[in-house]
């Protein structure tokens, strides 16, 4: 062993998207320990909650990060909706689900396009994004916007899917399914990507427990934490879910876990198609937020997000607090770090599919 | 959801959390919310996805003890809390205490003041000429006094 050396792993790097810091203690090419430090996008947009209307900050909550942004709006209007007691359309839980799940799809492409990228792997990169092309279109078509959906509002949705565009959706993703099936292929069997990935970064089931991870990054551990079991809303009791597990805990479980669930996501939406309700898709919303908190969760690509709102009778919240699945992932990241290879540090860190701009908000 | 809140004491927080790790919850997040009375702060649980809130409340001038004896990874909201809102929390594990530095900002402690909400009336800023030697803030409004008494009717002679 030679002596120990301190190694600076961002906030500037290659594989990184966002800025994180770590420093990687180092024994020759090993780590030792790595010591995360994070901040450099903080923007304080909880604390804006105190200056913009209830109603203006569904906008603000999903600018919280681009790639989850349905999510975010979701959660913050389900937050306000269980503080002010509305009960929204069954039709809107639907609309909610298809977007969620079409969130999570371009999610998972755009998260296989960066680790093929980190791989080495550029054509399967550029398949990976040519592919998440798709489901960019699909939510032009149906909310306007290609990254930022701007749809859900508190008491529903602010847009409907006719039903023609709808079955026209399904035909697309069916499409879609086939080049996914050829993605798939590639990351599931090809043996450079075998050897960068398995045995790499692994973390046990009891890690897992223990560190409180959540998200894929849980279940390709053989943990089932999918909060889509439990109160989520949305359509996911009445279409019913088992989450997608694998049990290695490596590199390779989680991105197994993730290409898996593309298909899941599929079968949500066109589930929801099919039984899609008729009906309103928004109630009015009378009054400001009462004087009161509120806690809700929703399943985001990268794992469980917590919501909590607190009202004071004025049309300003006093308090959002959002906890996202990256804020809730960096201790186990430190955990799988130790100990591996100095040159696997950029596959660990992107298989927990870090966003540091939803853990900084 | 169900919303469950236990209002707990300081100084029981850490056995509770003890107790919530041996009965096998999950830590979900730390939330700290800055009211008159100092910090309050509220630590989640979760089993079979029903979420159990305990809920404390700290003073200014005092500081809390960590859980990160009974939840390691609850170092991330700890030294948040620490970094944005400036509540000292005590006897965080010495490998993930990060003594100021986890969140890279700017201003220090940029939450620490209360929301304007909550805040006092403050005197409202007038802009006027300097040397006018007038004081350039205007006071809030005084209560108005009580309206006097109806004068009793003066006995007519």
């Amino acid at each position: 062993m030679g002596k120990s050396t301190i190694v600076p792993f961002g906030p500037q790097h290659p594989v990184l998207p966002e800025p994180i810091h770590l420093d990687l203690e180092l024994k020759d090419e090993k780590v030792v320990k790595a010591i995360p430090s994070i901040g450099y996008v903080h923007r304080g947009l909880e604390k804006l909650v105190e200056k913009r209307g209830f109603q203006e900050y569904v906008y603000v909550a999903e600018r919280v990060c681009g790639i989850c942004s349905f999510g975010h709006g979701w959660g913050y209007s389900k937050a306000v909706e269980g503080l002010m007691e509305i009960e929204i359309p069954k039709r809107a839980e639907y609309l909610r689900t298809i977007w969620h799940e079409i969130s999570r799809l371009h999610s998972h492409l755009l998260w296989a396009g960066l680790g093929a990228d980190a791989l080495g792997f550029e054509s399967l990169f550029m398949q990976c994004w040519r592919v998440r092309e798709t489901i960019l279109d699909i939510i032009e078509q149906t909310t306007g916007g290609r990254v930022i959906f701007s749809v859900c509002k508190v008491g529903g949705v602010r847009r409907d899917i006719p039903d023609n565009e709808l079955k026209e959706i399904v035909k697309r993703i069916d499409k879609l399914k086939k080049e996914i099936d050829g993605i798939a292929a590639v990351f599931l069997n090809d043996e450079t990507i075998h050897a960068r990935l398995k045995g790499v970064g692994t973390v046990s089931y009891e890690d897992i427990v223990a560190l409180g991870a959540v998200g894929p990054t849980a279940r390709a551990s053989g943990v089932p934490q999918d909060y889509r079991l439990g109160d989520e809303g949305g359509a996911y009791k009445d279409l019913g879910f088992t989450p997608i597990l694998a049990t290695e805990g490596d590199c390779f479980a989680r991105a197994k876990v993730r290409l898996l669930e593309l298909y899941q996501s599929i079968d949500i939406i066109k589930g929801c198609v099919d039984n899609m309700p008729a009906g309103d898709i928004a109630v009015p919303v009378k009054g400001f937020p009462p004087a009161g908190e509120f806690f809700t969760r929703v399943e985001q690509p990268r794992g469980e997000a917590v919501y909590y709102v607190k009202g004071n009778k004025t049309k300003n919240l006093e308090r959002f607090r959002l906890r996202t699945p990256t804020n809730a992932n960096i201790a186990v990241l430190v955990k799988m770090l130790q100990g591996c290879d100095l040159a696997d540090v950029p596959n660990i860190i992107l298989t927990i599919d870090p966003c540091i701009s939803c853990c900084e908000r | 959801m169900k919303q469950i809140f236990i209002q707990t004491e300081a100084a029981d927080l850490l056995g509770k959390a003890a107790q919530y790790k041996k009965d096998g919850y999950r830590m979900v997040q730390i939330l700290c919310t800055r009211v008159p009375e100092g910090y309050e702060l509220t630590y989640s649980f979760d089993k079979d996805y029903v979420m159990e809130n305990l809920r404390v409340v700290v003073p200014l001038d005092s500081s809390v003890m960590s859980v990160t004896s009974q939840y390691w990874y609850a170092f991330v909201w700890e030294n948040e809390i620490h970094d944005l809102f400036g509540l000292k929390v005590e006897f965080i594990a010495p490998e993930v205490d990060y003594g100021g530095k986890f969140f890279q900002l700017v201003k220090p402690m940029p939450w620490h003041e209360l929301s304007k909400a909550q805040q006092p009336a403050a005197a409202v800023k007038v802009n006027l000429r300097p040397g006018l030697g007038v004081d350039a803030s205007v006071k809030p409004a005084a209560q108005k006094p009580a309206a006097p008494a109806a004068k009793p009717a003066e006995g007519g002679n």
